[in-house]
């Protein structure tokens, strides 16, 4: 089984490039704010970010921004 | 510190091919992978129509090298993943990630090759398989020429997804975005990897890789294809356009995130269980069982996780036939998602291995999944290219909706039933030792399922083309539309 002496250093590569993304993902905080991540691709109107506080008044979904008030006023400062 | 507030948003949501480009997403790639989805998924379901007929009528051949069901086979499952699942899964990532992304992709210009590209690629396999050029590798039969093209092409998409996602505007990148390109690294590596071979001729070429070795990498390549390709890209698919058609967010999103890591560190050593009981050493077979028992996890978790994006919601199940179509996609993932694992199983697979079971569960994987997964986001996809608020008819996608799962019931139930039954013809003994049925009795006991199965793939067939109908007048209907890029948050 030769072609374990390819596929095994192979995955092991793979696997450590897989936990070097990840950890990149960690260590840049692309997890830091995953409460609204998730509703930002609804907004049917383009532009429309948690970040806009103005648009939770004016648009169907704002009870979804009015939950988030606080993470997006921590996100803010995140974006600096 | 400054989050900029949107422009104010009017009425004007989308701007036609005049707009300057910056302001516009490329949609024009997204319209042609879309279109090209639809008619190569006619013609891969045709081409599978065919060879289903064949089954149960061998004559059906003509006599003609060229007809013959081993030289259309492989251009079946070809057409069928890459041609037809491809296309989806292009258009649908173009779209996700300009959207998610809130830019432009990086470059019109390979993009343009990706299509062209990927459109000549189809084209030469249609014309090469049944001329009977083959490396004889399942789902990696195309001729060293084309295998080339096929890593070229794929590069020029990766540049584009991975600079787009570079460029992006929103700091977060989008789980689907994660799938999507798990997916394009995946199989760029996979297919670099099991398509070493030494050349011998322009259509003729060698393994670089010799007996159970090849056989090794032909299925961590194989499994890895259905895996990362048949797997990871359509879950791209589910979350975003599940969601985006559902107007309510991904059930859990952190539960995304989970999803995604652990399926990318499991699947990559299932695919020894396509090996059991051959010269593949003992060990390695077992490490394959226990991989894809433990995929089991992530991928009902995955599953739980898109069908309740609809909790409090499931009356869209109902009167959406879109929605329908991808949380049906998703309930056929969980079924071939369980009965992986439990075909991988050592004393499973010796009844299973080579019977008409595994046709079954792998078009459980692709008429369900992979098929419904794609229709429900193509039928998302065509009205808002075309300018259109939704398709030309909805009612027509509720009749597509049920032909096609009824031909799904009809296929997966008579190839469960001829599988079965044929292991256990294969392995029934008389009491002196002897096997109780030749082979050919056992192909008898097949025929009528055959006819059923059959039947099966015309009704799905038919599905297909009333969608192309369906799409074809949406079009007509409207006209090609790029819609403009928001212009946003500039995160000083």
């Amino acid at each position: 089984m030769d072609i374990l002496f390819l596929l095994v250093p192979l995955s092991v590569l793979l696997a450590l490039g897989v936990m070097g993304v990840l950890a990149w993902a960690v260590w840049s905080g692309q997890f830091e704010e995953l409460d609204c991540e998730g509703d930002r691709i609804l907004d049917g109107v383009p532009g429309q970010h948690p970040d806009s506080t103005e648009l939770s008044h004016t648009n169907d979904t704002s009870l979804i921004y009015v939950k988030t008030l606080d993470s997006v006023a921590h996100q803010n400062t995140n974006h600096r | 510190m400054s989050a900029v507030f949107p422009a104010p948003v009017t009425q004007l949501q989308t701007r036609t091919w005049s707009a300057s480009k910056a302001t516009v997403y490329n949609d024009k790639i997204v319209r042609q992978f879309s279109i090209m989805a639809i008619v190569w998924g006619v013609v891969s379901m045709l081409v599978g129509v065919f060879i289903a007929a064949q089954m149960a009528w061998p004559e059906l051949n003509f006599g003609i090298a060229w007809l013959s069901f081993g030289r259309l086979r492989p251009l079946h499952t070809n057409a069928a993943i890459f041609a037809f699942g491809g296309c989806a899964l292009f258009a649908t990532s173009y779209y996700v990630v300009q959207r998610t992304c809130q830019t432009r992709i990086i470059s019109d210009k390979l993009a343009a090759f990706h299509f062209w590209g990927w459109q000549v690629v189809i084209v030469a396999a249609a014309i090469s398989l049944p001329m009977g050029f083959t490396r004889g590798k399942e789902y990696a039969e195309l001729e060293w020429p084309i295998a080339i093209l096929i890593a070229v092409v794929w590069v020029a998409y990766a540049i584009v997804f991975f600079g787009t996602v570079g460029i992006r505007k929103v700091r977060h990148i989008y789980v689907a975005n994660w799938f999507y390109g798990a997916f394009i690294i995946a199989v760029a590596m996979l297919h670099i990897v099991n398509a070493a071979v030494m050349p011998a001729g322009w259509m003729k070429s060698y393994s670089a890789y010799a007996g159970v070795q090849d056989a090794m990498i032909q299925w961590w390549y194989g499994h890895n294809a259905v895996g990362f390709l048949l797997t990871a890209g359509f879950l791209g698919i589910v979350y975003y356009f599940i969601p985006k058609q559902a107007e309510r967010p991904v059930y859990s999103y952190r539960l995304s995130i989970v999803h995604f890591w652990a399926l990318i560190f499991t699947y990559m050593w299932a695919g020894p269980h396509h090996l059991h009981y051959t010269a593949l050493p003992d060990w390695a077979q077992s490490l394959g069982v226990v991989f894809s028992l433990i995929l089991l996890a992530p991928s009902w978790g995955g599953m739980i996780n898109g069908v309740m994006t609809l909790s409090g919601a499931w009356h869209k199940l109902r009167d959406d036939p879109i929605i329908r179509f991808m949380i049906v996609a998703l309930s056929f993932y969980g079924i071939a998602t369980f009965e992986g694992p439990m075909l991988s199983i050592k004393t499973v697979n010796a009844l299973s291995h080579y019977t008409d079971w595994n046709i079954a569960h792998v078009h459980g994987g692709t008429l369900g999944w992979v098929g419904f997964i794609s229709m429900g986001a193509l039928y998302f996809l065509i009205p808002r290219m075309f300018g259109q608020t939704k398709m030309h008819s909805v009612r027509a996608i509720e009749v597509h909706f049920w032909i096609a799962t009824f031909g799904i019931v009809l296929y997966i139930a008579s190839m469960w039933i001829a599988g079965v039954m044929q292991g256990l013809m294969w392995r029934a003994i008389n009491p002196d030792g002897s096997l109780t049925y030749t082979f050919v009795e056992g192909v008898k006991a097949t025929y009528p399922f055959y006819v059923v199965r059959l039947l099966g793939g015309v009704l799905y067939l038919t599905g297909m083309l009333v969608m192309a109908w369906n799409v074809f007048m949406t079009a007509r209907a409207g006209k090609p539309v790029d819609a403009a890029v928001p212009s946003t948050l500039a995160h000083a």
